[in-house]
């Protein structure tokens, strides 16, 4: 299990270092399809299937072929690329160090933490009515997928109402965008 | 539990092998008698015309971003079918005025012209 888990992340990295070290923009694209599908295989491995077929049908899918369509539309070409100089340094290190600090903080149980206290409190705050823990076994006991709608259409019935306005905003601005200009002005 | 996905595992191994086998069988078995037409973008036969590396029309963009966003619609549609007897009356409300939200978004595409290509 862990050992699966491992060699899907070292995957998952490799492929994420193709996605910033490949010269041709499409074969990024195509080593994050890669990435993305690892994550989804991430998300299997940790119990949560639903998020995998989201991942898979979402990520893998449909925000894919809107990249390789902003990669025909824009056509950038392999001579484009930015210099790699003192400041590109600047960037690695940022990243470098955002990564080590989410990490450190994750295993100090600052972001999660099985059954702890930080734990705990976040689940009294966003869910004061029903226990917070879920485990696997219950989980799959009850369904995965209606264990995450139980939750999303009571608990955070907001954030998926509010959801709809964040997508009606998307699909206003890409036709705004992309309008034709028909009067002079 | 995991063990569920052994099937796909072993899926997995047979695409892996096929992928490498294929080529590389075709490649120590076949002959080689390389020509310029050979080298040739494969077009439906005929010759190609000019460069594929143009720009290609926004609306392809649009249609790829429309897709996305009612992707996630429906996403959110395939959870809330199974529990939508428990939901009862509550469920067809939430999910009737997420579906109208977006049904405001479809209506505007739709008078923009946004879904007719030309």
């Amino acid at each position: 299990m862990t050992l699966l888990l491992g060699i899907v992340m070292l995957l998952a990295a490799i492929s994420a270092l193709g996605v910033v070290l490949s010269r041709q923009t499409l074969y990024s694209a195509l080593s994050l399809v890669v990435t993305l599908s690892m994550v989804a295989v991430i998300f299997l491995l940790l119990n949560a299937q639903f998020l995998f077929a989201v991942q898979i049908i979402i990520y893998a899918g449909a925000v894919m072929v809107l990249f390789v369509f902003i990669i025909a539309l824009l056509n950038p070409e392999a001579e484009d690329r930015p210099a790699f100089d003192w400041r590109s340094w600047i960037g690695i290190a940022a990243v470098a160090g955002i990564t080590i600090l989410v990490f450190v903080t994750a295993r100090n149980g600052i972001t999660y933490n099985d059954g702890g206290l930080r734990g705990a409190q976040i689940g009294r705050v966003s869910d004061p009515y029903h226990t917070f823990s879920f485990p696997p076994d219950a989980v799959n006991a009850a369904g995965n997928v209606q264990t995450v709608a139980g939750q999303l259409f009571t608990t955070f019935i907001l954030p998926f109402e509010i959801t709809s306005l964040l997508l009606l905003v998307a699909a206003i601005g890409a036709v705004y965008l992309t309008r034709r200009e028909h009067s002079g002005s | 539990m995991l063990s569920d996905y052994a099937p796909i595992l072993v899926f997995l191994g047979f695409v892996l092998l096929f992928a490498i086998g294929v080529p590389s069988l075709s490649a120590a078995l076949g002959p080689r008698k390389p020509s310029p037409a050979k080298d040739l973008p494969y077009e439906s036969g005929i010759v190609p015309r000019e460069s594929a590396r143009r720009r290609f029309s926004v609306s392809f963009y649009v249609t790829a971003m429309l897709f996305i966003i009612f992707d996630v619609e429906s996403i959110f549609l395939f959870p809330w079918a199974t529990i939508v007897r428990q939901l009862k009356v509550f469920g067809i409300v939430e999910i009737g005025i997420f579906i109208a939200t977006l049904l405001v978004g479809l209506l505007y595409v739709w008078r923009k012209g946004a879904l007719r290509w030309d």
